[in-house]
């Protein structure tokens, strides 16, 4: 993974998740505390008109768009900054694509406009802004 | 945790309802099921040589189970901020908004101080949900007293009874 080079406007490379699992949901809804049960059954999605299928929760969309921008960098802990928004959801079995764009670049921070979609619309949005190791020696 | 402690709290209340606050861990193996859970090979965050190479001591932890990490190091749980609201996991939350502040990256198994409060309580109506409450706190993450990770998070609770 070696970091691209760095020129506003250049796309970074996209990356695609998925299938979404639903056993994975599970373990977050425990690491998260989460007992929303629309992340594991189905009966309660059906009730609350969401659809047939256990929804993602929404800070593994998060952690798909942040790991787009970390694998592209090829460093783990260069993100300074996400500032991100919800705007649909993620359903068991979609594949989420991750994109985006860089759009500042300066001595210290390279940000970079991202968003995760599915089939159906993006899920989220938002910029994410790194500090690669290969900028800081 | 559904207890609904006071059905006359206004929202104006919770604003500045500080969390508990503590310190906090978060060990390898959280780290390496939370990778795996969001479909990242948990070596992206771990291998050691690539770490030495990139001049990390330890593994990173995750940036959103660092997030993850300040919350429950502040001591408080997500059903527990929806019970301060007298909303129910169970109602269907939605996460609105979030922002993420790092100093430094958040390395496993090193002891950070944890706090939180609830900032912002707003009411509003979306064409889509109806009414709802939108619900933003803070956590932090200090080492020695120094910053290193300070997040927000709007939490969207529709209102349904409401509509």
């Amino acid at each position: 993974m070696t970091p691209q080079s760095k020129s506003p406007g250049q796309s970074i490379a996209s990356r695609t998740y998925g299938p979404v699992n639903a056993e994975k949901m599970k373990t977050v809804a425990v690491i998260l505390e989460d007992g929303n049960p629309i992340h594991w059954d189905l009966d309660a999605v059906k009730a609350h008109g969401l659809g047939d299928r256990v929804i993602n929760q929404g800070p593994i969309n998060l952690a798909y768009l942040i790991d787009a921008v970390v694998h592209s960098l090829g460093d783990p802990g260069a993100i300074r900054s996400v500032s991100a928004r919800f705007t649909g959801v993620v359903r068991e079995g979609d594949l989420v694509a991750c994109a985006g764009q860089l759009v500042l670049d300066d001595a210290t921070r390279r940000c970079y406009q991202m968003e995760a979609r599915t089939e159906s619309g993006p899920a989220v949005v938002g910029q994410v802004c790194a500090e690669p190791a290969s900028d800081r020696e | 945790m559904t207890h609904r402690d006071s059905d006359t709290r206004t929202s104006a209340d919770l604003v500045g309802h500080s969390f508990p606050g503590g310190a906090i861990a978060i060990h390898g193996w959280e780290n390496w099921l939370f990778c795996d859970a969001v479909l990242v090979d948990p070596a992206t965050y771990r291998d050691p040589s690539m770490l030495s190479s990139l001049g990390y001591e330890r593994p990173v932890v995750h940036p959103v189970l660092a997030f993850i990490g300040a919350l429950r190091g502040a001591g408080v749980k997500q059903a527990e901020i929806l019970a301060l609201a007298n909303f129910d996991d169970s109602e269907g939350p939605l996460f609105g908004e979030q922002t993420m502040m790092f100093e430094e990256p958040i390395f496993e198994e090193v002891r950070y101080e944890a706090a939180g409060s609830i900032v912002k309580v707003e009411q509003k109506t979306g064409k889509a949900i109806g009414p709802f409450d939108a619900v933003t706190f803070e956590c932090s993450l200090s080492l020695s007293s120094r910053r290193i990770l300070t997040c927000t998070a709007m939490l969207i609770l529709p209102r349904r009874s409401a509509r």
